[in-house]
């Protein structure tokens, strides 16, 4: 009885420890996914024309970023790297080699995201906003997210 | 008997030696193929951006896209090459080239003192450019900062680090045609065409690689693995853009930005940054003929990490 109990006991424990390995993966693929559709899109599309500016909505979006992009820094934990099978983009093993300088980059876009809010008063304002963030995205997607598909 | 046997075997290695020896010879232009040409700077510019040379040539490490000191390594099966510096420096760039040398550089791939370069530099692609549009091109990275030092060799191991090899490669994967349009097509297709296949060498990316790194013609644009290494470059075929409208396509050539607002892959990021500065026309012609590529099955993907 009481070896069964460990045995399970055990697996239990496993299950879960890997259960939280592939965690972080799904997490921040999710949250990045839910930055653009829920925080950066509307203001985005403000800032090309493609929607009508509303200012309101516009800080709505960058206050979704802002909660997104603190929830982002603990989701690289060092055993999760992407694994198979793997979605369009995925996070480069160069995040794992060169770490200061990806926590650098997002923590520059945690602080663009908050630097921005407020500013935004009308169209032109806005594209200022929406360029100085996107940069800070494209900086490490430039580096760090891989096309997998 | 086995005399006359090392005396044949050696004759067809002397044979063999001079037939590689000539089919390997670099290629030049000659200065008489080029005419009277007063230099088109707005066209200068847009060959620029089309052509893509910051992404690779701009001094890495700094913001100023303009400073085309070189430097960069680019990682491949071969092992890496550093990027070397074109800016107008005389002495460390190619300030003292004639026009000719570019033209030569550009459409046969051959340095103004003979020798082969490795197609790291798409010359596959550039061969394809009218000689006027390289000449204006010369003419804007003339205008350019000049920028000083010379960029290391590259770190290329035995046997693909002898450059007369390269003249088989180039046997093998460089036609010397120039591009033909189709007339059956608008002009807005043949720019796209043009644009894409020449300066734009979007398929020297998009399309998987042999064994030797020449493009696999009937796979051209359908993806394959990247050439730095790491990820997988996507399809541009309809098999992959089904869903792509021409204006997406345009939109995404001027944004980074998919038509469902996903931001592209890293490797594109350097990409957009000079397609983003072409004029309208530019992006609308070649997405117009991104838009017409029939569907091609590009090469499996690995499932498995």
């Amino acid at each position: 009885m009481r070896r069964t109990v460990l045995a399970v006991g055990a697996i239990v424990i496993g299950v879960t420890v890997v259960a939280a390995q592939s965690d972080p993966i799904k997490q921040r693929n999710a949250l990045m996914s839910s930055m653009w559709k829920d925080g950066f899109a509307s203001p985005y599309r403000m800032a090309n024309g493609k929607e009508p500016f509303d200012q309101a909505k516009a800080e709505a979006g960058l206050a979704k970023m802002s909660e997104i992009a603190a929830q982002l820094p603990p989701l690289w934990p060092p055993n999760s790297k992407a694994v198979a099978p793997l979605p369009k983009y995925s996070s480069s093993s160069k995040i794992w080699d060169n770490r200061p300088d990806f926590d650098a980059k997002l923590a520059a876009l945690t602080k663009s995201i908050n630097d921005n809010r407020g500013k935004a008063k009308d169209v032109d304002s806005l594209k200022g906003v929406v360029r100085d963030i996107n940069q800070r995205c494209d900086s490490c997607h430039e580096s760090y997210q891989v096309t997998t598909k | 008997m086995p005399r006359k046997l090392l005396l044949l075997a050696l004759a067809a290695a002397v044979v063999g030696a001079g037939v590689f020896w000539l089919v390997t010879i670099p290629a030049t232009v000659p200065a008489s193929a080029l005419g009277t040409h007063t230099p088109n700077a707005a066209n200068g510019k847009e060959m620029f951006y089309a052509g893509g040379c910051a992404s690779c040539h701009a001094t890495p490490g700094q913001d100023d896209r303009l400073k085309l000191g070189g430097g960069l390594g680019l990682k491949s099966p071969f092992g890496t090459f550093y990027v070397p510096n074109i800016s107008p420096d005389p002495n460390d760039g190619i300030g003292k080239w004639s026009e000719t040398d570019f033209v030569t550089a550009m459409q046969k791939g051959t340095s103004p003192d003979g020798r082969h370069y490795f197609p790291a530099f798409p010359y596959t692609s550039y061969q394809r450019m009218r000689i006027e549009d390289v000449r204006d091109l010369f003419a804007h990275i003339k205008t350019l900062p000049a920028v000083q030092g010379k960029v290391r060799d590259h770190d290329v191991s035995f046997p693909f680090n002898v450059r007369r090899t390269l003249g088989g490669w180039k046997f093998l994967f460089l036609d010397g045609r120039p591009f033909q349009p189709d007339p059956s097509r608008s002009a807005q297709w043949n720019r796209g065409a043009y644009l894409v296949n020449g300066p734009g060498h979007c398929a020297e990316c998009h399309s998987p690689r042999n064994p030797l790194g020449g493009i696999v013609a009937r796979q051209r644009f359908a993806g394959g693995p990247n050439p730095e290494g790491e990820g997988w470059v996507p399809n541009i075929t309809q098999q992959a853009l089904g869903d792509y409208s021409a204006e997406d396509i345009a939109l995404l050539l001027e944004t980074g930005r998919s038509p469902d607002g996903e931001a592209l892959g890293g490797a594109m990021i350097p990409v957009i940054r000079n397609t983003s500065q072409l004029s309208e026309e530019s992006r609308a012609a070649m997405a117009a003929y991104i838009k017409s590529l029939p569907p091609v099955e590009g090469p499996k993907k690995p499932e498995k990490k």
